[in-house]
């Protein structure tokens, strides 16, 4: 136990270390000032989104115990918690056991299996707590208030906190030590990771068809399901996490046997999960190899094509798109999830035509529901409804994809590199850019335009409309993709132990979302309102948008470029 | 030609890693660098090659200052770091090859230089291969390959023996001789000290920060007492100083 214990310290320190360490160098981050700034700053931001969530909880408390169901929003604060921990779990979890740096380090020592798993699963349940305290804090607190809870309440809130993710994670646990066990002769750490992904894939996939199927309930069934009894409704969903009918119930009504129960439980599950990793977390990580090679020589057609000589600019491109696609880390966090969104989007859309067969409307009710309304909007207006939807996703999507926005931390210890080759830092960041640049692309424009050819031969949209959509999209990407390597490039992560780190537990992602959706929102606001407001012709006001975007990229370019010099001069 | 005017490096606000180091290291010749851990050793190979910037003091290389101009200073060497864990997800052929672009060495030097420096270090039959899936000593060798393939003037290298086979360790101090004999420059850290001896022309010893000998072994014997092993001279040196 003492092994575990002390283990557990030292992973808790180096794998948390930046967030909880002070900075030692004043230039290589932003210091310790800047960094209390900087979650100062996060914490200003995510207070809308906090306090939403608060509101929420507090008139859903309301409403739900107007008819004696409030025990259902406690259910959905901790179904919703843990499917997020569960579904975010599986590849950090796959991450911290298997592919992290540091079990070369601990293999050798006298450590049981059970003792390494169990101080690695410590520090992914950590990770875990900062997501779980800004998602489910305020829900608590927003039922606690609006119930006027006593001392119970509040105690069994923190308790389920601390509690909520521990049950996920180990089914994630567990998952990948199956996994890793039964696929330990092919293994290689690439082959897993995607494949990993792949199932991560379905899982999400599974519950969007899950979801849109719920949504086939009409009034009537979900009137009868509220008044039938406690947790009716989503009693479904909990039976993915059965304990967490006892947390419900404690806390709801108070009653300390049932946490005594869920936590003895909780505990049995616990002592089951350290026995199988005592068995399977060894056959696993023993056999994995990094990648497979075939020391073979290399024939001379392919020298002769490997070896062709290149531009600079494009070298470098060329290198970040390799480590891109090949990194799987990488791979699916700024690639795969980048062309994801348009299936995650079409998909609810797809199962509720299909569902809908059975008692609502067709597919062909909705194409005619659709060509009825643009109809009746006349083509400019829904090609001004087109243009903003279309930037609406686009600062989406683009503000989600972190290809450009961790750029320089992806570096990690090979940043060096960046200061030792004669090309200059601009060039580098230009490289950059323009990778994340062409991801977003693929991941908006692209598909965008698909959309809009479709809906300008179904319902007659100008063609025009397709150029500025073009223009317009291209233009924002270009925008956030400077912004975002701007915002990486001011307070890098570096350090990581894992490539999941650089990505995944990179708080820079998060500001860098906030900044750029709000300022998407501005531009996007001010082009609606000038719509709205002025007689203007649509093409004009296009025209507008696009000298704006152009100056803004204009100026955001040179900025960057003068800010890329000095600040990479300055990182260490 | 690597010239140190005054330069200083200190970390946080009391670690003085380097202290007011002024040295030249002249054309062909073969410098060791020398020290303990934690010497300095590392910290101003670093800010030679621009890695690190000086906080006080000018570095200029082949007279190009590495502040003024270091794009063009950074053109005149090539570095081996004492880490060669890096662009491990590249085939070796592609980090080769990568190289060659960013110094803009044309196809024909490239391919010639690949083909030479694979048949000298046995590494033909990897280069189809990830870095990834290299040991510790392929590693190495790859990353000297990328270093040395646009022949640089100055050869900067930290610690580059360590994890070489014998033969390839024989190969690359070879390649070291060739290119001083050829009226350019090596530097390169070591702490095995035989190394220093067999093929240095000068050593520099650091010791906290501060250079605490600069000149021949035979000069070094001579200062120190001549009947005491290299090692004896060099704890002399660190430990007393």
């Amino acid at each position: 136990m003492r092994e575990f214990l002390v283990l557990t310290k030292v992973l808790l320190k180096s794998g948390l270390g930046d967030i909880l360490q002070k900075s030692e160098n004043k230039k290589k981050t932003a210091g310790r000032g800047g960094r209390i700034a900087l979650y100062a700053l996060l914490t200003v931001c995510m207070m809308p989104a906090m306090g939403m969530i608060f509101s929420l909880a507090a008139g859903g408390y309301r409403m739900m115990a107007a008819i004696g169901q409030e025990g259902m929003i406690i259910e959905l604060i901790c179904y919703a918690g843990a499917l997020a921990t569960l579904v975010f779990g599986l590849a950090l979890v796959m991450s911290v056991f298997y592919m992290s740096r540091d079990i070369y380090n601990l293999l050798p020592l006298p450590l049981s299996p059970w003792q390494i798993v169990g101080a690695k699963f410590t520090v992914t349940l950590a990770y875990e707590y900062l997501t779980e305290a800004v998602l489910l804090g305020p829900a608590f607190l927003g039922y606690g208030v609006a119930s006027g809870a006593g001392i119970l309440y509040w105690l069994f809130a923190v308790a389920a906190l601390l509690t909520i993710p521990v049950l996920p994670l180990i089914y994630a646990s567990v998952l990948s030590m199956l996994f890793m066990r039964i696929f330990r002769r092919v293994a290689n750490r690439d082959f897993i990771n995607v494949v990993i992904t792949v199932l991560m894939l379905v899982f999400v996939i599974s519950f969007s068809t899950f979801s849109g199927s719920m949504s086939g309930y009409t009034q009537e069934s979900v009137m009868e399901m509220l008044t039938a009894s406690d947790n009716s409704l989503l009693g479904v969903m909990s039976g993915f996490f059965p304990l967490f009918i006892f947390l419900e119930k404690a806390i709801v009504n108070a009653d300390i046997l049932q946490m005594l129960l869920y936590l003895l439980c909780l505990l049995a599950v616990a002592a089951v999960f350290l026995f199988l990793a005592q068995k399977l977390y060894f056959a696993g990580v023993l056999s994995i190899s990094e990648t497979s090679s075939k020391r073979r020589k290399i024939s001379v057609t392919m020298r002769e094509k490997l070896t062709r000589s290149n531009g600079v600019l494009k070298s470098c491109v060329q290198r970040e798109w390799r480590v891109l696609f090949r990194t799987p880390t990488y791979f699916l966090n700024c690639c795969l999830i980048t062309f994801s969104w348009p299936v995650f989007m079409v998909l609810p859309v797809v199962f509720s035509l299909i569902g809908s067969g059975k008692d609502q409307v067709s597919g062909e009710q909705v194409m005619t529901s659709l060509s009825g309304m643009t109809a009746a909007m006349n083509t400019v207006s829904a090609a001004a409804l087109a243009l903003i939807v279309t930037y609406g996703i686009t600062v989406f999507i683009t503000s989600m994809n972190f290809t450009s926005g961790t750029a320089i931390s992806r570096e990690g210890r090979s940043f060096f590199f960046m200061k030792l080759i004669p090309v200059p830092y601009r060039t580098q960041i230009q490289a950059k850019v323009i990778c994340g640049l062409i991801l977003s692309l693929i991941g908006t424009t692209f598909y965008a335009a698909i959309l809009f050819v479709v809906f300008i031969l179904l319902f007659g949209l100008p063609p025009l409309s397709l150029v500025f959509m073009i223009l317009i999209t291209f233009g924002i990407n270009l925008l956030i993709n400077m912004i975002q390597i701007w915002v990486d490039l001011v307070s890098p992560k570096l350090e990581w132990e894992s490539e999941q780190m650089a990505v995944k537990q990179n708080m820079n992602t998060l500001l860098e979302a906030l900044i750029t959706v709000v300022l998407g929102a501005v531009l996007g606001g001010a082009a609606a309102m000038l719509y709205a407001l002025l007689p203007i012709n649509l093409y004009v006001l296009c025209v507008i948008c696009c000298m704006v975007l152009a100056a803004l990229n204009v100026g955001a370019y040179h900025l960057l470029a003068v800010y890329a010099d000095k600040r990479m001069q300055e990182l260490e | 030609m690597i010239s140190l005017k005054h330069v200083s490096k200190t970390y946080g606000r009391s670690v003085k890693a380097v202290d007011d180091l002024t040295w030249d290291i002249e054309d062909g010749q073969i410098v060791g660098f020398i020290g303990p851990n934690g010497a300095g050793k590392t910290t101003t190979l670093k800010m030679i090659t621009g890695i690190l910037s000086p906080d006080q003091g000018e570095i200029t290389i082949n007279g190009i200052s590495m502040k003024e101009d270091g794009v063009n200073a950074k053109r005149q060497f090539g570095f081996v770091s004492d880490s060669p864990d890096n662009f491990l997800r590249l085939k070796g052929i592609e980090y080769l090859n990568f190289m060659a672009d960013i110094y803009q060495v044309s196809t024909e030097d490239r391919r010639r230089r690949i083909d030479s420096f694979s048949g000298r270090f046995g590494m033909e039959s990897a280069l189809d291969d990830r870095i990834l899936s290299y040991s510790h000593g392929m590693r190495q060798k790859i990353m000297v390959m990328g270093a040395l393939i646009h022949e640089p003037a100055v050869w900067i290298l930290d610690e580059p023996l360590t994890g070489l086979d014998p033969k390839s360790a024989y190969e690359l101090k070879e390649m070291m001789r060739e290119h001083a004999k050829g009226g350019k420059s090596v530097l390169f850290s070591t702490h095995v000290l035989e190394v220093a001896e067999k093929l240095c022309d000068k050593v520099s010893v650091i010791n906290k920060g501060k250079i605490v000998f600069l000149g021949t072994l035979d000069e070094l014997r001579e200062k120190y007492n001549s009947k005491d092993t290299l090692e004896d001279i060099f704890l002399e040196l660190t430990e007393h100083a």
